[in-house]
């Protein structure tokens, strides 16, 4: 799965390279707007437009199409609020209000980006995953164009440049949460497996380790295993036999219900728990085997916090509960964070929103972050459990320690 | 290492191995009457686990224990078998050996493409088989499933070999791969000996189908693909063409992978492998294996 998402990076980065010679057309074209967003600062100094041209990127076609669908309705939920509202700034989303899909394609979306470059917007939301938006980072960057990516979790999209941010955690992050919540709960002995051949669990295995000795708790057994794995007694056995309270298995949804059945038949009774790609694991079979088992995520439409309360049920009100996921809150909270930064800067041009979204503080329905000197978020996870199979939200946690 | 951790890593390599044997039975039986390789032989279990799949629930709805769904596995996996080998296979078995290899090759990926078509490539969970509890031995817990498996697959063993040995039929599949021509001569119709071998060798792919979904739920379209290879490996340690080496191969590859990953999970694929080239070095025709060289 890593390993496609990997080649579609490559196949992403080869397209870009590629596009080097219509790339300067493109930089052109990009360079064509950033005198345009000049002249608009100037109109901006001089008239003081107050509307921010915003475009959004994100997977309308395919699989992924649930996500762009929520992004959508987010983002016309988001703008006509604060069109609505006494707001000073408001927002005019380009490309007739809509989003432009990207395909869950590293190439589809360097053109979606392009032909929202031909509209001149003050920055560009998007994208929800990490394959297609490096690319587009890479080229925003290279334009000086505010890239506020989504779902968009590899660590290396921010760093293409200053004017890249994300308003989603970054992968290794959850492993740190995940330290963090087992030192609330008490648990003293972890263990961790691990699949080697993939760098999402790798940067949640060593966040989790690094952040686990300065939680105070002790890491008894770390197991290697392949994302191709499907026999994992051996392992089990080791962390039964290590006296481990914990286990940490931060790898994706198809091998979990495996993982859980074999530490359950080698008699592991403590809690598992994994990051966000646990999210959708089939419990079908093992319902029993997975209580007390944990996983961090973006958010839970069941936070009882009053700016998700508030989110869901406006959203459910107009558009109702299919589209409402994590990817729909990011996009949602995106809005808002371009329209902060807008008041930050007291400006709507580019140059001047990317000043006012560096190191910004936030509070919207993904809780209250500031940006790093990366751009990314040290934001609050979502902890959800299982109940009789089913996931269920447990409690929202803060980098600072258990609010509520 | 502790007692008890030995203990539970043994069954836990026992039930493995069961489960690489009963596959490489399938491997060796076909591999001794044909002289053929075939190498969709996973694809089988793939095949075997999706009828589980799909009609353990048929089964529970009308009350009868899950695991009767075997049969009806049993019988389309049997079924596969021979349609591949009439369609696919007997075709090209005069052409020689390599082109035999190749269509098994391309039948492996057919099957493994064909199943992601017509299930696509979601993991699905299975039900439980067997509702059986644990048994306290030695202060660790030995689920008795583990048990049945290994069981099984001594029983399978066996029965196979009492067919192959008792048997007018298993008599003919003796006589196959020594002479085909005389085998003619003296009556034996070949090409049904061969669909034989085929539907029984598919069938032994449904029964491990059964044990593998026992231990590990789950199926996809390309399960088949690496433990059909671990099996062929399991066979080919154990001498392929000999039924008990079979048996004896998969046990050990079982409980090496097993014991090598308990403490270097890392590596347990490279050491696997690397003691079946020693083992070949030693003895190139695999432990049980005749050393009289075979007439290719």
């Amino acid at each position: 799965m890593r390993k496609k998402l990997l080649s579609a990076v490559l196949i992403g980065a080869m397209a870009s390279s590629l596009l080097a010679g219509c790339g300067s057309s493109a930089q052109q074209s990009a360079a064509g707007a950033g005198t345009k967003a000049v002249s608009g600062e100037t109109k901006a100094a001089g008239d003081g437009s107050k509307t921010i041209k915003i475009g959004a990127i994100c997977s309308l076609t395919g699989g992924s199409a649930i996500y762009g669908e929520g992004a959508q309705n987010a983002i016309t939920m988001a703008a006509e609020e604060i069109n609505s509202s006494d707001s000073e700034y408001k927002i005019e989303i380009v490309n007739g209000g809509k989003v432009v899909d990207d395909a869950s394609d590293a190439k589809q979306a360097i053109n979606a980006y392009n032909s929202l470059m031909k509209e001149s917007p003050d920055a560009i939301v998007g994208c929800f995953f990490s394959s297609v938006t490096l690319p587009i980072a890479e080229q925003a960057s290279k334009d000086n164009m505010l890239l506020l990516a989504t779902g968009a979790t590899n660590k290396d999209v921010t760093l293409k440049g200053p004017s890249i941010f994300r308003d989603c955690f970054i992968d290794p992050y959850q492993g740190k949460m995940a330290a963090q919540f087992a030192k609330e709960k008490g648990w003293k002995k972890a263990a961790v497996i691990y699949a080697k051949d993939d760098d999402y669990s790798n940067g949640l295995k060593d966040a989790f380790i690094e952040n686990a000795k300065a939680n105070g708790i002790e890491v008894v057994y770390t197991g290697e295993c392949t994302t191709k794995d499907t026999d994992f007694s051996s392992q089990a056995s080791q962390v039964v036999a290590k006296g481990a309270d914990f286990l940490f298995y931060p790898c994706f949804l198809d091998t979990v219900p495996l993982l859980v059945g074999a530490a359950r038949d080698a008699g592991f009774t403590g809690a598992i728990m994994g990051g966000d790609g646990w999210d959708g694991a089939d419990t079908k079979g093992v319902e029993d085997k997975f209580d007390n088992c944990y996983f961090t995520n973006h958010y839970s439409s069941e936070d009882t916090a009053p700016a998700v309360s508030n989110f869901v049920s406006k959203y459910k009100e107009k558009y109702g509960t299919e589209s409402l996921n994590a990817c729909a809150a990011l996009y949602y909270d995106a809005v808002y964070m371009i329209a902060e930064a807008a008041k930050n800067a007291k400006a709507t041009d580019t140059p001047s929103l990317i000043k006012g979204m560096t190191k910004m503080t936030f509070t919207g329905v993904g809780g209250t972050f500031t940006l790093d000197e990366n751009g990314d978020p040290e934001k609050s996870v979502a902890i959800n459990t299982f109940e009789g199979g089913k996931v269920k939200w447990l409690m929202t946690l803060s980098p600072e320690g258990t609010k509520k | 290492m502790t007692f008890s951790l030995f203990i539970q890593s043994l069954i836990n390599g026992l039930n493995q191995g069961a489960i690489y044997a009963l596959i490489a039975l399938g491997y060796t039986m076909v591999y001794g009457i044909i002289r053929m390789i075939n190498f969709a032989h996973g694809d089988f279990i793939m095949i075997g686990s999706y009828t589980l799949f799909y009609t353990i629930p048929l089964m529970i709805n009308a009350g009868m224990p899950p695991w009767l769904s075997v049969f009806l596995a049993i019988v389309i996996c049997a079924g596969t078998g021979v349609v591949v080998e009439v369609v696919a296979y007997k075709p090209v078995r005069k052409a020689g050996a390599m082109s035999a290899l190749i269509t098994a090759l391309a039948m492996s990926l057919f099957l493994e493409n064909l199943a992601m078509v017509l299930f696509g490539a979601k993991p699905r969970n299975i039900q439980k088989i067997f509702d059986l509890p644990s048994v306290s031995v030695f202060g660790t817990s030995l689920p008795l499933n583990v048990v049945l498996t290994i069981g099984i697959g001594i029983f399978m063993m066996a029965a196979l070999q009492l067919f192959i040995k008792r048997t007018r039929m298993g008599k003919a599949m003796r006589a196959v791969p020594q002479d085909r021509d005389a085998s003619i001569l003296a009556g034996i119709n070949v090409n049904k000996v061969i669909t034989v071998t085929f539907a029984i060798g598919s069938g032994l792919a449904a029964v491990a189908a059964l044990m593998y979904c026992a231990k590990y739920p789950r199926v996809t379209n390309d399960m088949g693909s690496m433990m059909g290879l671990k099996a062929f490996i399991a066979a080919v340690l154990g001498g392929i063409g000999v039924i008990p080496g079979a048996m004896l191969g998969g046990i050990l590859v079982g409980l090496i992978e097993i014991f090598v990953k308990l403490f270097a999970p890392g590596w347990y694929e490279a050491i696997t492998y690397a003691i079946l080239i020693i083992i070949l070095l030693v003895k190139p025709s695999g432990i049980l294996g005749k050393n009289a060289g075979e007439k290719v």
